[in-house]
């Protein structure tokens, strides 16, 4: 079994002569380097189908950083991606050699897509792109889940922005361990803040407090792991003795209506929780990152939301019109000029489900009267844009496809493409949080 | 000194960056050069409020001089607040001649037989504009030096930037303001931005504007024999005239720099392919704001690349041409005609 390490950049060690600066300056560089070469790389090592030569990454690692070492590897990446593209052809022949190991052929299945854009650089068109955007979703609905989850709970995931990121499956992650976990990462984050001094773990002189708590009721589906919520506690400088901590930093791990044939290809060692969202101190933010790095053998990503993520929002929130007041459907766009052009677009929130309505394909009330669940379209979602973005266009002339939806709101909450997001009512929290989900599937590289 | 003269000297300070305080002081002229080089500029505000303080006190300074210190302080830093625009209607005929002292003294009268206990201090600028500082007071209490209103006005125009004004005092400065300048009325220009300077360059037309003209270049001999360079003409003609028309739409080089123009629209959706919607009676309401650093180059911009059709449609072509950044439209007759008019408010 080799290493995992070793097709991980972030992970290899250099033995440098230059102390620890150099090492972390060629880290930066390697990283920046090989960020489109190792992420196939590390695809390639999980679906274990080709053994790579463990001499070549090593090799590596042992040697200095230097310019023939780069080329080295360069090359190295090349080669990979090569073999990629050999191996993409020989997968869709019927009777190519798939192993038959159930966990592994479906990781497998998984890891193609994040080839995709390694296969479309080399000019492939993957067959197997299976993992795409929802093209139909089930109109949101109401849900009081005030009875499923507890209010104080809930009180701290809604009217909060949270900056939201992807995270790949945690390794050896367990739901029944999270005081340890607590008390691991308060004593890391007490180390990371005075570097240099002896930190008991445990102990009594932490000044910040770290919790982990599951938000129970939040999972939809069987498969769902349960939302874990993170809290970091401390003490003002100069609080009294008896003055309650403060919460200074928070964040979650979620996951909610995800793919079951995905989750239970995972191995049982592997938690997939793929939606991170947090709200804090930067640095609180990179050391609670760093941790679950660590101790999870995960990587973390920016979860940008798409134009088309956006669009939806947008549609599916006018559509909760009907149930409960959303006031005004608003959008910004921004346009590519000197100096950049931002256009907020607000419309009334009766009128734009009027339109909601003339666009859809099935009206609502037709729907309920066959009594089926209620799905909405792409086609929709688009020609809904469309007619407000033709209305707009009928007055000003200025075409707003020609820059990029950056921001939608509504009563319900907001979103922004820099992955933003805030949900303002509980109700529709359930609804976001899947379609967040979804996208955070799609950006994750495996 | 009194409490009030005191609070606003610390708020004037906290307010004025540490390197422009200097200049303030030496314009305000109201301390010797000996006191003013008492005060150590390199120290904390706070030592520099407390130093300022004792130097106003040995020279018995009141809150009338403190608000001078402020008056001059806006008057160098016209771009900061909310300005507001109005504009003056029906003139009558002396307004033409009248001089800055006997506005100065009609418009103190008005303004104190409307309210008691406001205190107005009126300043020439060197652009001839004239600055009113206004502290309002109530019935029973001293005026509030601490939120003043400011009021820019050049004689014999039409126009009066306000910023800082309640809605409880509009009112009575409209009144004083339309009394004093001889004209019979007052009403909103639909223009406010944060940079004053901006606004009145819009209004007064300081800036420089294109003229449609039929013929935008001399005209060129016909003797190009050329021929397979017809395709490139086209598209260098194309670009050509997107750039002639968004400069005369909103003008050539240096632009006011307004921020942000604001469109209530109620009109009809109108589209071919949705006929729910455009049998609708209802106009569909919405608010659109445009916003940037500068909206007119972001829009001439807009205008040259092709982002925006050209020609220019009127609705944000009347920014600078009508001098507003606040319009509502409507349809002119609901069934009838596309045609949109902007209703005057």
């Amino acid at each position: 079994m080799p290493d995992s390490s070793l097709c991980r950049p972030d992970k290899w060690s250099f033995q440098s002569q230059n102390g620890h600066e150099a090492e972390k300056m060629a880290r930066t560089l390697l990283l920046a380097l090989f960020e489109p070469i190792w992420r196939p790389v590390e695809a390639h090592y999980r679906r274990s189908f080709l053994l790579i030569s463990p001499t070549v990454p090593a090799s590596v690692s042992r040697a200095g950083v230097n310019q023939q070492n780069l080329i080295t590897l360069l090359s190295f990446g090349r080669y990979i991606q090569n073999m990629e593209g050999s191996y993409m052809s020989v997968a869709k022949t019927p009777h190519g050699s798939v192993v038959k190991r159930r966990s592994k052929s479906q990781i497998y299945q998984q890891s193609i897509r994040s080839c995709f854009s390694v296969a479309s650089r080399l000019g492939l068109t993957p067959g197997q792109t299976k993992m795409r955007l929802n093209t139909s979703r089930k109109a949101p609905k109401s849900q009081n889940i005030t009875d499923k989850v507890n209010p104080e709970h809930l009180a701290l995931m809604i009217k909060t922005e949270w900056q939201l990121s992807y995270v790949t499956p945690l390794y050896q992650f367990r739901h029944t361990q999270l005081k340890s976990y607590g008390r691991q990462l308060s004593a890391f984050i007490a180390a990371e803040k005075q570097q240099g001094l002896a930190v008991e773990v445990g102990g009594q002189q932490n000044t910040f407090k770290v919790s982990f708590s599951v938000l129970e009721g939040l999972a939809e589906t069987n498969d769902d792991p349960e939302t874990v919520l993170i809290q970091v506690q401390s003490k003002p400088l100069f609080a009294r003795q008896d003055d309650p901590q403060k919460t200074v930093w928070s964040g979650w791990l979620s996951c909610i209506n995800s793919n079951p044939d995905y989750l239970r290809s995972l191995s049982k060692d592997f938690t997939c929780l793929p939606l991170f969202g947090c709200k804090g101190a930067e640095g609180f933010t990179s050391l609670v990152k760093a941790w679950l790095q660590m101790t999870f053998d995960c990587c973390f990503g920016l979860l940008e939301i798409s134009q088309t993520s956006l669009q939806w929002l947008a549609a599916l929130w006018t559509n909760c019109h009907m149930e409960s007041n959303v006031q005004s459907l608003k959008m910004q766009w921004t346009l590519p000029v000197v100096p950049p052009l931002h256009v907020t677009y607000t419309v009334s929130a009766d009128d734009a489900l009027d339109l909601w309505n003339s666009v859809r394909k099935n009206s609502p009330e037709k729907s309920k009267r066959t009594d089926e669940e209620e799905c909405v379209d792409i086609e929709e979602v688009t020609r809904f844009m469309q007619g407000l973005m033709s209305h707009f266009y009928r007055h000003f002339r200025v075409d707003l496809s020609a820059g990029d939806l950056t921001r939608v709101s509504t009563a319900l909450g907001s979103a922004k493409r820099s992955g933003r997001i805030k949900i303002s009512n509980s109700r529709y929290l359930i609804n976001t949080l899947s379609l967040l989900t979804e996208i955070a599937f799609l950006k994750m590289p495996i | 000194m009194d409490d009030s003269a005191k609070r606003l000297l610390q708020r004037l300070v906290r307010r004025i960056p540490t390197q422009m305080l200097r200049d303030t002081l030496d314009k305000w002229e109201r301390l010797t050069a000996k006191q003013r080089e008492f005060v150590d500029f390199t120290q904390s505000k706070w030592t520099i409020t407390q130093e300022l303080l004792a130097v106003c006190e040995e020279r018995e300074l009141s809150v009338k001089h403190i608000a001078e210190l402020e008056m001059i302080y806006v008057i160098g830093n016209p771009n900061q607040g909310m300005w507001h625009t109005f504009q003056l209607v029906d003139a009558e005929d002396d307004a033409h001649s009248l001089e800055l002292v006997q506005f100065k003294e009609q418009f103190k009268s008005h303004l104190s037989e409307l309210k008691r206990n406001v205190a107005v201090k009126i300043k020439k600028n060197t652009d001839e504009a004239i600055w009113i500082r206004i502290a309002w007071g109530e019935t029973f209490s001293r005026p509030n030096h601490l939120k003043a209103t400011y009021v820019v006005h050049y004689l014999q125009t039409p126009y009066v930037f306000v910023s800082g004004l309640l809605s409880k005092h509009k009112p009575l400065l409209l009144q004083a303001l339309t009394l004093s300048t001889r004209h019979q009325g007052i009403k909103d220009a639909n223009l406010s931005g944060q940079k004053l300077t901006a606004i009145r360059d819009l209004l007064m037309r300081q800036y420089q504007h294109v003229f449609p003209t039929k013929y935008p270049s001399p005209l060129a001999e016909r003797n190009q024999s050329v021929s397979n360079l017809h395709i490139e003409n086209e598209q260098a003609e194309a670009s050509a005239n997107r750039h002639r028309m968004a400069g005369e739409a909103f003008g050539n080089g240096m632009l006011p720099a307004l921020q942000s123009a604001v469109y209530k629209l109620e009109t009809k959706f109108r589209d071919l392919t949705n006929e729910t919607m455009t049998e609708r009676d209802k106009p569909l309401r919405c608010v659109v704001k445009f916003s940037s650093p500068n909206i007119l180059e972001s829009l001439r911009h807009c205008a040259s690349t092709g982002i925006a059709s050209t020609p220019v449609t009127p609705l944000l072509s009347s920014i600078p041409l009508k001098g507003r950044n606040y319009f509502v439209i409507t349809d002119n007759a609901p069934s009838a005609s596309s045609q949109m008019c902007q209703t005057q408010d």
